[in-house]
C-alpha cells in the first residue's frame, strides 16, 4: 500500500521561532504542495500521513529533526520535489528509507550555548556533582536528579566569554529532560547560568547508535 | 541597513508568535538589492495574522514584484508586546524579507480597507521613523502613498500622505513606479514629482488642493492650488480582468492566518444597488473574470501552495454569470483531492438547490444570510431587494440540507428606521424556527439555532445614504437595548455590534482634513490597532477630539442638503452625484431599484467601460 520514507532537516533561522504545531502545518502543506506521490489516511478531509520524530521547543534550532511520510506503493520519488516544497529554514538534509521506529529514540544530543562567569572546565566539574532540579509535567512536580538524565556532557569555551555544553539528554519514553533543566540545575548549585542558544544536532537509540 | 534575526533572538523570544516577525516564509520574494533600483514597503495598517489574509495585498505584492527593478516587501503593526520590545531596544518597524527599516524606502505605500485603522497608519509610520506630515519629507523617496476603500475619502489623513492611489493599483502602482525612477533620472524635486503624478489618471496628490469652508462648518470650496492640477480625480479601473495580473504563488505564513486559503476573484462590482453599500458603488462597474480563467487561476494556487480550502470571492458570488458552470468545473478538481470549496456572499434570492446541494457536498457549514433588515419596508428602503418568500425558500433549502445553524446580519439605524422596524427581526427570526420544523424530520436536524447579529449603520461616502445621519449613540443604545429584550430567545442569539466604534467610524468616514490633528493627537495618545475592542478606546477618541476643538456630531449625526459640497465630491468614481441623488429620494418612498441585471439604471459607471458593463 504504501513504504514509509524518513527525512531529516533542520529548524534554523526564521523556523525557530514557530512552534511544533505551526511545524506540522507548515509540513504538510510543503507535502502537499511538492507533488510527490504520498499515501494519505481517508477521512472526509484527506491529508498526508506525516508523524515527528519528537517536538522541538520555540526558540531552538535543530540539524537533526525528523518526520516520516508515506510514499505511495511502487512510487518513484523525486527528491528534489520535496527539497523545493520546503522553506530555507527548513532545509532537507536527507531522505531515506527508515529501519528504526521513532520509539526506540532514548537520546537526543544538543549544542547549548550558556551565559556565566565560571569557565567551562568548572561548569564541567558541577555537573559531575549530584545537581537536582524541579521537573514539571503537566499534573506532577518532582525533585530529580540531573544525573539520571544526562547521558554525556562536555563543556567547551565558546565566543564572546559563552560556555557551550555538549550534551546527551534523556529523550525517550522512559524519561526525557529538555536542556533548560541544565541551567536550572546549575543555578539551584548557586552557579550562575543561563541559557542563550539551543540547537538539537541527533537522535539516539538506548544502545548509543543514532536513529536510523 | 537590515536586522539581523540572530541579534533579535532574545527579543523575538519574548514575544507572542514571533513567527509573525520573521518573515522567510515559503512564496516570500526575495531580490537582491543592488539590482533593484525601487524599493517599496507594502504596509497593512493592522497585525500580520489580518493583513496575511488580504486578497488586495496579495495581488498588489505580485504585481510590483513582477517587475524586475522593483522590489516590494511588507509591513505590518506589531502586536503591542512585540512594539514595546522594539522600542525599548531601539528598533525601528522594518519589512519582513530584507528587515530593512521603514525610513529607508523609497515608496511606504499603505492599504487603507477600514477607517478604524487611521491611528494604526499614523503609529507605523513613527515607529518606521517616517515624518508624519507629508510636507516634513524630503527628497524622492519615504513617499507614502495610500490606496483601497477608504483612499474614495482620504480626506481625515490628507496631511500624512503624499499620494493617494484611487481605484484600482494592479496598473497604477507600476505606474507610479515608474514615474519614480524617470523623476530620479531627470533630478527633478519631490514637489514637481508630486505634482507630474497628479496629472496621472487615478492620482491624487492631497498637497495640490485647498479646502475653505463656511461659517456653520461646511465645504465652502475644494480646488488646486496650482495650475494643471485636475480639479476631479477619477478612479482607475482594470477593463479586462481575464488580462489582468493573478498570483499564481501566494505566502504561506507559518502561523496560521484569519483565512488561510486561497482565493479567487470572480467578479468586481456589484449588479444590486444596495443603498447602503459602499463597496457596492465604488467597484462599478460589474466586470467579470471567465470561468475558464478562474478554473485556470484556482487550480494554480491550488498547485502551488498546498492548500486545502478554495474560497470564491466577490460582493455577490451568486450574481456570478456562470455560477453553475463554474462551481461544476473546480468540483471536479476539487473533490477528488478533498479539497473544501467555500462560496460566500451568496444570496437568498437567487441560490439555487443545485447549487446548496454541490457545495454542502463538500462540507456542511453555517448557513448565513445578511436580509439586513427584518421588515419588508425597510429592505424596500435600503432596495436589498429580498423578500419574504426568498428567505424561506432558502432557508428550506437549507434545513433539508441538514443546516441547523442560521446566522443573520441585520442594520440597525437605518434612514426612516421605527422600532416596528426592529420588532421584524423577531418575527422573521420566529418564521424561520417555524420552516425547520415543517421541514421533514428524516431531512432535517433536531435543534435550530439563530444568531442574528446587528450592527449599526454608518453612512459612507458615494452611496445613496451619503446625507444621512447616523442615530445618536443614546438613541442607538436605546435600540439594542430594546432589540435585546424583545428578540433574544433560546433559539435565537443576539449580537449587538458594541456602536462607540461605529460611532467613531462614522466620523471618519465622512470626515474632512479638519480630523487630521485628531488622528495625531490620538495616535500620540497610543491610539492603535483600534479594530480590536481591547485597543480601542472610545474615551481617547473624544478627549482627542475635545482637545483639538473638533465636534464629532457634525460628521456623523448631521443630516445634509443634498446640494452640499461634500469632501469627497472632487473623486469621480463613475457612479454619478444624480443618481445617488435619484435613490435616496426612492428609498425615502421605499421603492425599490431593479439590479443591472435586469435593467440599466443608468448611474454612470458604464462609461468608464466605454458604455457597456459586463452583465
Amino acid at each position: 500500500m504504501f513504504k514509509d520514507m524518513r527525512v531529516r532537516f533542520c529548524k534554523e533561522g526564521s523556523a525557530v521561532y514557530f512552534s511544533h504545531l505551526d511545524l506540522n502545518r507548515v509540513v504538510l502543506r510543503a507535502l502537499r504542495r511538492s507533488g510527490i506521490p504520498y499515501w494519505s489516511k481517508g477521512g472526509f478531509s484527506p491529508h498526508p500521513y506525516c508523524v515527528f520524530a519528537q517536538s522541538l521547543s520555540l526558540g531552538f534550532e535543530s540539524e537533526g529533526e525528523l518526520f516520516d511520510f508515506r510514499l505511495l506503493e511502487g512510487a518513484e520519488l523525486d527528491p528534489q520535489m520535496l527539497i523545493d516544497a520546503f522553506p530555507d529554514s527548513l532545509k532537507i538534509l536527507e531522505i531515506y528509507e527508515p529501519q528504526d521506529h521513532f520509539k526506540e529514540i532514548a537520546f537526543a544530543s544538543y549544542k547549548i550555548e550558556i551565559e556565566t562567569d565560571r569557565s567551562a572546565a568548572e561548569i564541567e566539574q558541577a555537573f559531575q556533582t549530584p545537581l537536582t532540579v524541579l521537573k514539571k509535567t503537566k499534573r506532577t512536580e518532582k525533585e530529580v536528579l540531573l544525573s539520571d538524565f544526562i547521558r554525556s556532557i562536555r563543556a567547551a569555551e565558546g565566543e564572546c566569554g559563552k560556555v557551550v555544553l555538549w550534551a546527551t539528554l534523556a529523550a525517550g519514553n522512559e524519561g526525557s529532560l529538555s536542556p533548560n533543566y541544565l541551567a536550572e540545575g546549575l543555578n539551584n548549585a548557586e552557579i550562575p547560568a543561563k541559557i542563550k542558544r539551543v540547537r538539537r544536532l541527533a537522535f539516539y537509540k538506548k544502545d548509543g547508535s543514532e536513529i536510523r | 541597513m537590515t536586522y539581523n534575526l540572530d541579534q533579535m533572538r532574545d527579543l523575538l523570544l519574548s514575544v507572542q508568535k514571533p513567527a509573525r516577525y520573521v518573515g522567510g516564509e515559503i512564496g516570500q520574494i526575495m531580490k537582491d538589492p543592488e539590482a533593484v533600483d525601487i524599493r517599496v514597503a507594502f504596509c497593512f495598517p493592522d497585525i500580520y495574522d489580518i493583513g496575511m489574509s488580504h486578497l488586495g495585498m496579495r495581488i498588489l505584492y505580485g504585481v510590483l514584484n513582477e517587475q524586475e527593478k522593483v522590489w516590494c516587501e511588507r509591513a505590518f503593526q506589531p502586536w503591542p508586546d512585540m512594539e514595546e520590545a522594539m522600542q525599548k531596544e531601539g528598533i525601528k518597524l522594518y519589512t519582513l524579507e530584507s528587515r530593512t527599516p521603514l525610513d529607508e524606502f523609497d515608496i511606504v505605500a499603505f492599504t487603507l480597507q477600514y477607517e478604524m485603522c487611521y491611528p494604526t497608519v499614523l503609529n507605523m509610520l513613527k515607529l518606521g521613523n517616517i515624518p508624519l506630515y507629508s510636507k516634513d519629507r524630503k527628497g524622492l523617496e519615504q513617499i507614502v502613498v495610500g490606496g483601497g476603500p477608504c483612499a474614495y475619502n482620504p480626506e481625515p489623513l490628507a496631511p500624512f500622505f503624499d499620494i493617494f492611489s484611487i481605484g484600482e493599483g494592479e496598473e497604477a502602482l507600476p505606474e507610479l513606479t515608474e514615474k519614480l525612477r524617470d523623476a530620479r533620472d531627470r533630478g527633478i524635486s519631490r514637489e514637481e514629482f508630486l505634482f507630474e503624478v497628479s496629472q496621472m489618471e487615478g492620482f491624487y496628490v492631497p498637497s495640490l488642493y485647498d479646502a475653505t469652508y463656511n461659517e456653520d462648518g461646511t465645504l465652502a470650496a475644494f480646488t488646486p492650488n496650482r495650475d494643471g492640477v485636475p480639479a476631479v480625480v477619477r478612479k482607475r479601473i482594470i477593463k479586462d480582468l481575464d488580462k489582468v495580473y493573478y498570483p499564481k504563488d501566494q505566502i504561506i505564513p507559518f502561523t496560521e492566518p484569519v483565512h488561510d486559503r486561497v482565493t479567487i476573484e470572480l467578479f468586481r462590482g456589484c449588479i444590486r444597488g444596495c443603498r447602503f453599500c459602499q463597496a457596492g458603488m465604488l467597484f462599478r462597474p460589474i466586470r467579470c473574470k471567465s470561468a475558464d480563467t478562474l478554473v485556470k487561476d484556482a487550480c494554480a494556487l491550488l498547485e502551488t501552495t498546498g492548500y486545502e480550502e478554495l474560497s470564491l470571492c466577490s460582493l455577490s458570488s451568486s450574481d456570478y454569470p456562470e455560477i453553475e458552470k463554474l462551481v461544476d468545473q473546480l468540483i471536479q478538481y476539487t473533490e477528488p483531492r478533498g479539497i473544501n470549496l467555500s462560496l460566500p456572499s451568496l444570496r437568498i434570492d437567487n441560490f439555487s438547490k443545485e447549487l446548496a446541494e454541490k457545495i454542502t457536498g463538500v462540507k456542511k457549514s453555517t448557513f448565513t444570510f445578511a436580509p439586513e433588515a427584518g421588515s419588508q419596508r425597510m429592505r424596500d428602503v435600503i432596495n436589498k431587494n429580498v423578500t419574504e418568500a426568498d428567505i424561506e425558500r432558502s432557508c428550506r433549502i437549507a434545513f433539508e440540507n441538514g443546516n441547523s445553524s442560521v446566522k443573520l446580519y441585520f442594520m440597525m439605524g437605518l434612514p426612516t428606521e421605527t422600532d416596528a422596524d426592529l420588532d421584524a427581526i423577531r418575527s422573521l427570526a420566529d418564521k424561520i424556527i417555524g420552516y425547520f420544523y415543517d421541514t421533514d424530520k428524516e431531512k432535517r436536524n433536531r435543534f435550530i439555532k439563530i444568531t442574528a447579529s446587528v450592527a449599526t449603520f454608518i453612512p459612507k461616502p458615494f452611496t445613496p445614504f451619503q446625507w444621512e445621519a447616523q442615530d445618536s449613540r443614546e438613541e442607538t443604545t436605546r435600540k439594542q437595548q430594546y432589540l435585546w429584550e424583545k428578540v433574544r430567545s433560546k433559539q435565537i442569539t443576539v449580537n449587538c455590534h458594541d456602536c462607540r466604534t461605529s460611532m467613531i467610524e462614522a466620523i471618519l468616514a465622512r470626515g474632512d482634513r479638519r480630523l487630521a490633528p485628531v488622528l495625531e493627537q490620538v495616535a500620540a495618545m497610543g491610539g492603535k490597532l483600534d479594530a480590536w475592542s481591547e485597543h480601542f478606546s472610545y474615551d481617547r477618541w473624544i478627549d482627542a477630539m475635545d482637545a483639538c476643538g473638533v465636534d464629532g456630531n457634525f460628521y456623523s449625526l448631521r443630516k445634509r442638503d443634498f446640494d452640499e459640497l461634500l469632501p469627497w465630491d472632487f473623486i469621480d468614481i463613475g457612479v454619478s452625484k444624480d443618481y445617488l441623488i435619484r435613490e435616496a429620494k426612492r428609498s425615502y418612498e421605499a421603492q425599490t431599484t431593479p439590479n443591472c441585471a435586469e435593467q440599466c439604471n443608468g448611474c454612470g459607471a458604464n462609461k468608464m467601460m466605454g458604455g457597456k458593463c459586463d452583465v
